[in-house]
């Protein structure tokens, strides 16, 4: 390699510029691929928080969750409608059974679901992130000796998707049952 | 070599340039990348963790499931076991704050054991434990004008279970109401006797009997006699004589004994005494022969008399200076009562005055008048008071008082002896001012027995000792009685009959009890409050009482009540203790209490199983509360709007509370007793304290 | 004697590439596995929900019920008969999850007192991956019946 005083040369310049392209180029090309899969997993990522959470506290309710009363059937223990899933949870704070509500709110660029306890506040579990949400009572029964075995637990399909709205949604389907209440409906 | 040293020193100079700006960024990157691992890091474990969480929430919902059986069982061993196994009682009957306390100790808590390898089967990192404790207890009563006791107190039997996995840990707990209270009434169970108004609403309104001592009468209202302490003649719990005549000589007695509530309106009231045998004691004497002559007297003790008559004196035979004949005299003291004996053969009928004091025209005048209350105590001259009376109490009789001569020598005490009536010496009443030495003490009646000439100086020093022995009843703390013999002993003229004397009166109405350092009630005894701190106490209700009697009848017919229950009855039927076609009396095996809330109680016959229960009958509303059986009933009765109706002679223990005392021909009387295993001044109340473990669960939750 | 030069030479540029290379290689590495961890993750979430569906309908039966014994993937389907029995199944999950359960007994003294309930979800590591990654979980359930 010639060594030059000053000056470069147009060869040198040209080889720098392609080198510098190329690694550039792929610097460039791993860094949006990393960009967009890290902004797609971090939108999955909050979203399945937010379903994780809202999962969770459905199921400590139904943990919670005791028969309404001797009016009541066995479906009226959980009521869901469209817009309402309702139970009655015994709170150990006040010492007595509370009606829980939880409502969702469709929206076109995204619902909520919002959660009150009797008359207390409401409390926001997700907003604005739900595009749909479908949540349904089942109520099972089986053909066991006497008057049979019921199992009741809440069937829900929600999916779940960011403002953007660019990125795939999230979705996710399970259905909860409540154990206590369970054994209760099924205790002579 | 020149080309080359200058390359490296070119190449030296700026390789360092290059590695730098390779450095920063790289550096750059580095720090993007950790804070993404990090992010995902958290994720993950955050996954971790809730998932933990679950594993723990289903291990402790095993936990409880599997254990819940065997704890509730130990329990309840540990509640109803005998005097050893009480630790959880005595840990809950101790006074003063409570803080919140693991029990696991006290019940033999070895299901752990077996939890700790059923987890360990599931994983290594998996744990369950089931804790019992006591939590979350306030003192219920703590307000010295309705009652402060240091021991009453509601909580949570808490009965937990604790998951655990790797690092998450999950709770359930299951909870059961406790509640620990007195038995007793507050208040009340001080009192032998509380009337919202005995004077029904008339300061002169009394009852004319003719009665004698024992109540035997032939019309009108039999009387209602109280005990101010047990006696050994009491059907249940009967009183010991020496700890009796030792209480006698303490000054505040009426402190340890059952005090009367009068409504708070003049009253009259009668006081008498038992008759002398035993002295200063009071005791109902039994008259079984007719014929024999027992005056309804009672003697002061001869250690509480001064120096004198600790010795006969000589003294003049005649009562006349010129007496030639001395005779040695002992001498005594004694109360004698009006209008309570009749020394003719004729007892069973209308009492008459002592020693025909009275002249027939006067008998007819004033007959025997007294009303339907007749306090039983101690009311002793010149002493306490031994029974506390709120109200305004006229008396009707009292007493006066009697010196006791008894000659030495053989033929003089035959001639007092034959002396029909026999000779009484009273002392009378005189002020301090009139006092002197050479006040004479002459036989009533003047009559010439060959009795002593007897000088007030011979026998008392100063007017103190004669004042503290002489006929004016002083009822202390409160104001002194009329004496209607010693009218008749100075041949008064123009005598008034005392309808309108004030004879004592609470100088207040105040309260205090307390017992040690601690003050349980201070101010104005109160009905209406007690019934208050008795609501207060409910722990459980029924409907009707065919409902109660279900619950808490046992087998054997007896009442397992261990608890504070309110009937709400809402058919306001009456109430019969015990029920119709059980036999009486009904045995309280396990004390409480009970709240009427309508209808009335018939009672028929009560009997606690042991010492240490008590059973308290509350009757709210109006109605009547009465006795349908002459069988002992050992029960507080806390009716302050109802009425005590006719019904049969009873005899109870305990306190009885009414409204008013109904009071016509049919009314057959009855005694009442303090019982004084209730007074809350004595350590014995604490007896009566349960713990009452609601047995109801709350739904478990985390 | 011009000491001063503005440019680099070949050798730096290489010797620095090769710096940066070596540093940025890990941080690349860690940005791809963290893709892949999110990735995971996603599929951990959805095998964790299935899983506890599939705990929480089994703890849910009165305890006679629940059979014990060794359950494939194959028998275990939405719908389909639990031991045989009147119980069926109810799986809302992605057909790409394959569920096992096991339920044993706990006996001290000849009486049963709890039953071990384990169930796994095997989930696929990432989209459309060969490669299967199992998520467990174990607990157990008492007699309530003692």
């Amino acid at each position: 390699m010639k060594i030059f005083n000053r000056g470069f040369t147009l060869v040198e310049i040209l080889v720098v510029c392609g080198v510098s392209a190329i690694f550039l180029g792929v610097a460039i090309m791993l860094f949006t691929n990393f960009r967009q899969g890290y902004s797609r997993s971090e939108s999955v990522a909050v979203l399945m928080q937010e379903s994780a959470l809202f999962l969770a506290r459905l199921r400590t309710d139904m943990n919670n969750a005791v028969l309404s009363g001797p009016q009541g059937g066995i479906e009226n223990q959980i009521q869901a409608t469209p817009e309402q899933l309702r139970l009655n949870v015994y709170s150990s704070g006040q010492g007595r059974i509370l009606p829980v509500i939880y409502r969702y709110v469709a929206a076109g660029s995204g619902g909520s679901i919002i959660r009150k306890e009797a008359e207390g506040g409401e409390k926001v579990l997700i907003k604005n992130h739900v595009a749909s949400l479908a949540w349904q009572m089942q109520l099972e029964r089986f053909a066991t000796a006497g008057s049979g075995t019921f199992r009741i637990g809440v069937a829900v399909a929600m999916q779940l998707k960011t403002a953007t709205g660019n990125e795939k949604p999230f979705a996710i389907k399970t259905c909860v049952f409540p154990a206590r209440l369970n054994r209760q409906l099924n205790t002579p | 070599m020149s080309v080359k040293n200058q390359s490296e020193k070119i190449a030296a100079g700026s390789r360092g340039f290059a590695i730098m700006i390779a450095l920063v960024i790289g550096t750059v990157l580095l720090v993007l990348a950790v804070s993404l691992y990090s992010f995902v890091g958290h994720q993950h474990s955050g996954m971790q963790t809730i998932v933990n969480g679950e594993v723990a929430h289903f291990l402790a919902e095993a936990g409880i499931n599997s254990s819940i059986g065997t704890v509730r069982a130990s329990i309840a061993r540990n509640l109803s076991g005998g005097a050893t196994e009480k630790e959880l009682t005595g840990l809950l009957l101790k006074p003063g704050e409570f803080t919140d306390t693991c029990i696991n100790n006290l019940l033999d808590a070895s299901w752990n054991r077996d939890l700790e390898a059923f987890a360990r089967e599931v994983d290594k990192d998996a744990s369950i434990r089931v804790d019992v404790w006591l939590r979350d207890f306030e003192s219920s009563e703590t307000d010295p004008a309705v009652w402060d006791d240091p021991v009453a107190r509601n909580g949570f039997l808490v009965i937990e279970s604790t998951g655990g996995y790797k690092s998450s840990q999950r709770k359930i707990a299951i909870r059961r109401r406790v509640k620990v209270c007195s038995t007793a009434p507050g208040v009340l169970s001080k009192f032998t006797m509380y009337v919202s108004d005995a004077a029904r609403r008339s300061p002169d309104g009394f009852n004319l009997i003719r009665n004698d001592y024992r109540g035997m009468i032939t019309d009108g209202p039999r009387p209602l006699i109280l005990y101010n302490h047990p006696t050994p003649d009491s059907p249940i719990e009967p009183g010991n004589i020496a700890d009796v005549a030792r209480d006698e000589k303490q000054a505040d007695v009426w402190k340890h004994r059952g005090w009367l509530w009068l409504g708070g309106r003049g009253i009259r009231l009668n006081l008498c005494s038992g008759a002398g045998d035993l002295g200063e004691i009071f005791h109902f004497y039994d008259v079984s022969n007719p014929n024999v002559f027992s005056p309804v007297k009672f003697t002061t003790p001869a250690d509480s008399l001064p120096v004198a008559f600790s010795g006969p004196l000589q003294l003049p035979w005649d009562k006349s200076n010129e007496s030639i004949r001395q005779v040695s005299y002992t001498f005594g003291h004694s109360f004698i009562l009006d209008g309570f004996h009749d020394r003719s053969s004729r007892k069973e009928s209308e009492a008459m005055y002592e020693g025909n004091i009275l002249s027939t025209g006067e008998k007819n005048h004033y007959s025997s008048k007294s009303s339907i209350l007749h306090l039983f105590g101690d009311a002793r001259r010149g002493y306490q008071s031994r029974t506390r009376v709120f109200g305004v109490v006229s008396a009707a009789f009292i007493r006066f008082a009697n010196l006791e001569v008894k000659p030495e020598e053989s033929d003089a005490a035959a001639l007092f002896a034959a002396a029909n009536p026999p000779p009484l010496y009273l002392l009378r009443s005189v002020s301090g001012d009139d006092y002197d030495t050479s006040v004479d003490i002459e036989e009533v009646g003047r009559r010439s027995v060959g009795g002593p000439l007897l000088k007030a100086g011979m026998l008392f020093k100063s007017y103190d000792e004669y004042a503290q022995l002489m006929s004016r009843v002083v009822e202390m703390p409160y104001s002194e009685t009329y004496n209607s013999m010693q009218d008749v002993c100075d041949a008064k003229t123009g005598r008034t009959f005392p309808s309108s004397t004030v004879a004592m009166k609470a100088d207040s109405d105040e309260v205090t009890l307390q017992r040690d350092q601690h003050i349980f009630f201070k101010g104005r005894p109160s009905a209406d409050s007690v019934i208050q701190l008795l609501e207060g106490r409910v722990q459980f209700e029924v409907e009707t009482i065919n409902d109660f009697w279900d619950r808490y009848l046992n087998q054997q017919g007896e009442l397992e009540l261990n608890a504070v229950v309110r009937i709400k009855n809402p058919r306001g039927l009456d109430m019969q203790m015990p029920a119709v076609g059980r036999p009486q009396p009904m045995m309280v095996r396990g004390g409480g209490i009970i709240i009427l809330e309508a209808g009335n109680l018939v009672l028929r016959g009560i009997s606690c199983s042991a010492a240490d229960q008590a059973l308290t009958v509350v009757v709210r509303g109006g109605g009547s509360v009465s006795f349908a059986s002459t069988q002992p009933n050992q029960v507080n009765l806390i009716a302050p709007e109802a009425e005590l109706a006719y019904g049969s002679k009873f005899d109870m223990l305990g306190t009885l509370c009414v409204g008013s005392l109904y009071a016509d021909h049919r009314f057959q009387g009855g005694v009442v007793r303090f019982r004084t295993g209730q007074d809350p001044i004595l350590p014995g109340y604490d007896r009566f304290y349960k713990v009452f473990v609601d047995p109801k669960d709350s739904y478990w939750n985390e | 004697m011009n000491k001063q030069r503005y440019g680099l030479s070949l050798v730096e540029i290489v010797l620095s590439m090769g710096i940066l290379a070596m540093i940025m290689l890990p941080v690349f590495m860690t940005f791809s596995s963290g893709n892949t961890n999110i990735q995971v993750t996603e599929g951990e979430f959805r095998a964790h929900t299935a899983a506890l569906e599939l705990m929480e309908q089994i703890i849910s039966l009165p305890f006679n019920l629940i059979r014990p014994g060794s359950y494939a993937p194959a028998q275990i389907i939405d719908g389909g008969a639990f031991a045989g029995g009147p119980v069926l199944f109810r799986l809302t999950s992605d057909p790409d999850l394959k569920h096992s359960l096991k339920i044993e007994e706990v006996k001290r003294d000849n009486k049963i007192l709890f039953k071990k309930i384990t169930v796994t979800v095997a989930y696929p590591s990432a989209r459309a991956s060969d490669r299967l990654r199992e998520f467990t979980l174990k607990t157990l359930v008492a007699n309530e019946n003692i």
